[in-house]
C-alpha cells in the first residue's frame, strides 16, 4: 500500500497445494519475497520491514 | 444462507461507518464452476468468494464490488498479473501505490485481514510507523512478497 513498487499477495495455502509445495510451506504465516528471501512466523513490524528489504539489497561484491 | 452472521454484520456496519473514509473498490477476478469433476483438480472457491464480498459491499456505501470472469477477460487478468483464482485485489490504483491483494477465499481469520486492509484503504494510512514508511520508500524496484496462511 505504501510502495508502487511492492506488491504483497496473501495466499490460502490449503487451497493452493501446489504452490505451498513449490515453496515448501510447512507453517504458517510463511513468508517469501522475490523468490529470495524466506521466514516464517509473524514478526514486530520493524524486523519484518528488515527481512523482506533483504530481498533488494544488494550483495556486496 | 448468509456467509456473514446477523451479529457480525451488525458489528461489520458499525465499523465500516465509524471508521471508512474515502470510498473503495473490491476487484475480484473468478473462474466460473467447472460442471465436470477432474481429478486431482479441486474445485475452486471463486463462488463462495463472491458471494462473502457481495455480503461485505452490502454492509456501507462507500464500498463497491467489481468481479470478472479471467476466462471471459483474459487481457485484463494478464493486465493485473492474475493467474490464480479467486484473486481479490483491495483498491484500485488512485488510492493506493503498491497491490495488496488476496488469493483463495478470505475466510476464518483471514477475513478480518481483509476487513483491516480495507479500512486501511479508505483511511489512506497503511498503520505503519514513519520509521517503516521511509525504509520502504527507498525500495525502487518490485518487491513481491508472498504471505502463506490457512483460515485458522
Amino acid at each position: 500500500m505504501a510502495n508502487e513498487h511492492i506488491t504483497a499477495d496473501v495466499i490460502e495455502a490449503t487451497e493452493f497445494p501446489e504452490l505451498a509445495d513449490r515453496y515448501q510451506v510447512m507453517a504458517v504465516p510463511k513468508i517469501v519475497v522475490n523468490d529470495r528471501v524466506e521466514f516464517v512466523g509473524a514478526l514486530p513490524e520493524a524486523q519484518f520491514v528488515q527481512q523482506v528489504l533483504r530481498a533488494v539489497q544488494r550483495q556486496p561484491t | 444462507m448468509a456467509f456473514i452472521s446477523l451479529q457480525d454484520q451488525e458489528y461489520l456496519r458499525r465499523r465500516f461507518a465509524d471508521e471508512l473514509d474515502q470510498p473503495v473498490k473490491l476487484i475480484l477476478f473468478v473462474r466460473p464452476d467447472l460442471r465436470l469433476f477432474i481429478p486431482g483438480q479441486q474445485p475452486g472457491t471463486s463462488r463462495e468468494t463472491r458471494q462473502l464480498l457481495e455480503e461485505l459491499v452490502a454492509l456501507s456505501e462507500k464500498l463497491s464490488l467489481e468481479v470478472h470472469d479471467v476466462t471471459a477477460e483474459p487481457e485484463l487478468a494478464r493486465q493485473h498479473n492474475v493467474t490464480l483464482t479467486p484473486t481479490l485485489i483491495m483498491g484500485d490504483a488512485t488510492q493506493r501505490k503498491g497491490t495488496p491483494r488476496f488469493i483463495g477465499s478470505p475466510s476464518g481469520y483471514e477475513f478480518l485481514t481483509v476487513v483491516e486492509d480495507i479500512i486501511d484503504l479508505s483511511k489512506g494510512d497503511p498503520g505503519l510507523s514513519e520509521e517503516t514508511l521511509t525504509r520502504l520508500a527507498t525500495v525502487t524496484e518490485p518487491l513481491h512478497i508472498l504471505v502463506f496462511t490457512t483460515p485458522t
